[in-house]
C-alpha cells in the first residue's frame, strides 16, 4: 500500500454487535419507523483519523465543563452537586487524548432547557444543561454539574427515564463517534427504562453505569460519580511519525 | 498480535430528542460562557476550492420528514487530502476542518451545509475514490449513529472508477448514495432511513 492507501484504510476494529443496542427495538417505540431495515454494507476504504482540527483548547470557554456554573445568572443552580470523571481509553487500554466530549441533560427536577419539552416540572433559571471539555494527555475529563431528575416521557405507556447525562464523544477518528447516556448507580429506572433495556447485554448496560465514588467528592461541597468510556481500538500497530 | 485482553466497548444509546442542547446550544437559546458553537464551520474565505452547497431531508417509514435530527460531514480538501497520523504538520489544510455539523429545520426538517467540492483521492496508481462526504444521522429513535456517503451524479466517469462504489455496483438501492445536481453548485441528498428507496448505510 502506498501512502493514500494506507491513510484511507480502516484500520479499526468492528463495532461490537453484541454490545451496542439494534437499530429496531419496538419497546422504543420511536425506533420502530427509524431504524434501517437492510444490512449495512461493509467498508473498509474510509477516511478514518480525524486529527484533532475539531475543536482547540483555545476555543473552550473556561467554565464550559462547569454547568453549575456556565449559565448562571444569579445564584447557584438547585440540585445535588456533583462532579462527573472518568477516562476515556480505546480497546487496546490505549488513553485517548485532547478528544472532545460533550454533555446535556436535563436540571435535577427533570426537565430540559429544551423548547420540545413539555413535562410540567419546572426550569432552573441558572442551569442550562450544556456542557463540554477535551481529555487530558492521559484521557482524563472532568465535568461538575447538577444530578438530573427523571422524567415521564410519550412512549405508549408509564414510562419514566432514569436519571441519565447523554454523552457525545469525538475520539481522534470520525470512526470512533459515539453517543450513549450515562445512568446512577442504584438507579431502580434503569431496570424498567426500554432506553436502557435496548441494550442487550447486561454487562455493556452496567458499564453505562456510573460509580459513587466519595474519594473524589470535593468536601461540604460536590459528591463525585465515576464514569468510564471505551471506544473502538486501532489494530493497526501504531504508527511511527514519519520524520 | 498482542494477545492481550481487550476492553470491552461502551455501548450507544440514543441521542434522544434533546440533542441540541449538546450538539447546537444557541440553537434551544442556551448562550454561556462559550465563545465557539460547532455548526457549520468547516471552511473559511480563505480556503481553496469550488463552493457548493448541499441539502436535504430524512424521512422515515411512512415517509415523514424528521425535524430532530443532527447531520454530521466529513470530507477531504479540494486536493483530496485530510488531516490524520500520517499527515505531516506542514501539509495541514489550516483553512479547511474535514468536519461540519448542521441541524435540520424544526420547520421544514431541511439540513443543509456550504462546503467545497472534495477532491479525488488518487488512492494507487489505478484505483481512486471518487468525489464524496460522509454523512452520520443521529436521532430520537436511532440507537447507534448512522453512516451514510453521498456521492456526486454529474461525475459518472470518477464513480465508475471508485473503490468502494465498484463493490455495490450491484446493490438495487446504489442510487441512494449519489446527490441531484438541483442548479449549479447545489446537490440535494435525501436520505430514507427505510421504504424501498432506503438509503445504504455503512457498516464502518
Amino acid at each position: 500500500m502506498d501512502f493514500f492507501d494506507k491513510n484511507f484504510h480502516n484500520s479499526f476494529y468492528p463495532i461490537d454487535k453484541n454490545i451496542h443496542p439494534k437499530s429496531f427495538f419496538p419497546d422504543y417505540k420511536s425506533s420502530i419507523l427509524r431504524s434501517p431495515k437492510k444490512k449495512f454494507v461493509s467498508i473498509d476504504t474510509i477516511i478514518s483519523d480525524l486529527y484533532g482540527n475539531v475543536l482547540d483548547k483555545k476555543d473552550l470557554g473556561f467554565l464550559d465543563n462547569d454547568l453549575t456554573r456556565n449559565f448562571n445568572k444569579h445564584n447557584e443552580p438547585i440540585g445535588e452537586r456533583i462532579v462527573v470523571y472518568g477516562k476515556l481509553l480505546d480497546e487496546n487500554s490505549k488513553p485517548i487524548p485532547n478528544s472532545l466530549i460533550e454533555i446535556w441533560q436535563a436540571n435535577s427536577s427533570g426537565k430540559y432547557r429544551h423548547s420540545g419539552d413539555t413535562y410540567k416540572a419546572p426550569l432552573d433559571p441558572n442551569f442550562g444543561g450544556w456542557g463540554r471539555c477535551l481529555t487530558d494527555e492521559n484521557g482524563n475529563y472532568y465535568f461538575k454539574t447538577i444530578k438530573p431528575g427523571a422524567y415521564p416521557w410519550p412512549n405508549g405507556g408509564n414510562n419514566w427515564r432514569p436519571a441519565h447525562i447523554h454523552f457525545s464523544i469525538f475520539g481522534l477518528s470520525f470512526l470512533q463517534r459515539l453517543v450513549t447516556q450515562m445512568y446512577f448507580e442504584g438507579d431502580p429506572l434503569i431496570a424498567k427504562c426500554p432506553i436502557a433495556q435496548s441494550i442487550n447485554d447486561k454487562k455493556a448496560l452496567e458499564s453505562l453505569i456510573s460509580k459513587l465514588d466519595l474519594n473524589k467528592s470535593i468536601h461540604m461541597d460536590y459528591i463525585a460519580y465515576q464514569f468510564n468510556i471505551i471506544l473502538r481500538g486501532d489494530k493497526s500497530i501504531p504508527l511511527e511519525k514519519s520524520e | 498480535m498482542s494477545t492481550e485482553k481487550k476492553l470491552k466497548q461502551t455501548p450507544s444509546q440514543t441521542a434522544g430528542p434533546y440533542l441540541h442542547i449538546g450538539f447546537l446550544p444557541k440553537k434551544v437559546g442556551i448562550n454561556s460562557s462559550f465563545s465557539r458553537e460547532l455548526n457549520n464551520l468547516i471552511l473559511s474565505e480563505k480556503t481553496d476550492g469550488t463552493r457548493i452547497e448541499i441539502s436535504g431531508k430524512i424521512y422515515d417509514g411512512n415517509n415523514e420528514v424528521l425535524k430532530d435530527a443532527i447531520v454530521e460531514i466529513w470530507q477531504v480538501d479540494s486536493n483530496g487530502n485530510y488531516q490524520s497520523r500520517l499527515t505531516k504538520k506542514n501539509q495541514y489544510n489550516k483553512n479547511f476542518s474535514n468536519w461540519g455539523r448542521t441541524s435540520c429545520d424544526f420547520n421544514t426538517g431541511l439540513w443543509k451545509f456550504n462546503t467545497i467540492k472534495p477532491g479525488i483521492v488518487q488512492l494507487n496508481k489505478s484505483e481512486i475514490l471518487a468525489p464524496h462526504i460522509w454523512l452520520w444521522i443521529v436521532a430520537r429513535g436511532i440507537n447507534l449513529g448512522l453512516y451514510t456517503c453521498m456521492y456526486f451524479s454529474d461525475e459518472n466517469t470518477h464513480n465508475r472508477l471508485d473503490r468502494n462504489l465498484k463493490k455495490l455496483f450491484n446493490n438495487s438501492n446504489l442510487q441512494s448514495l449519489f446527490a441531484v445536481n438541483v442548479e449549479k453548485y447545489k446537490y440535494e441528498f435525501n436520505i430514507h432511513l427505510q421504504g424501498n428507496k432506503e438509503t445504504i448505510f455503512f457498516d464502518v
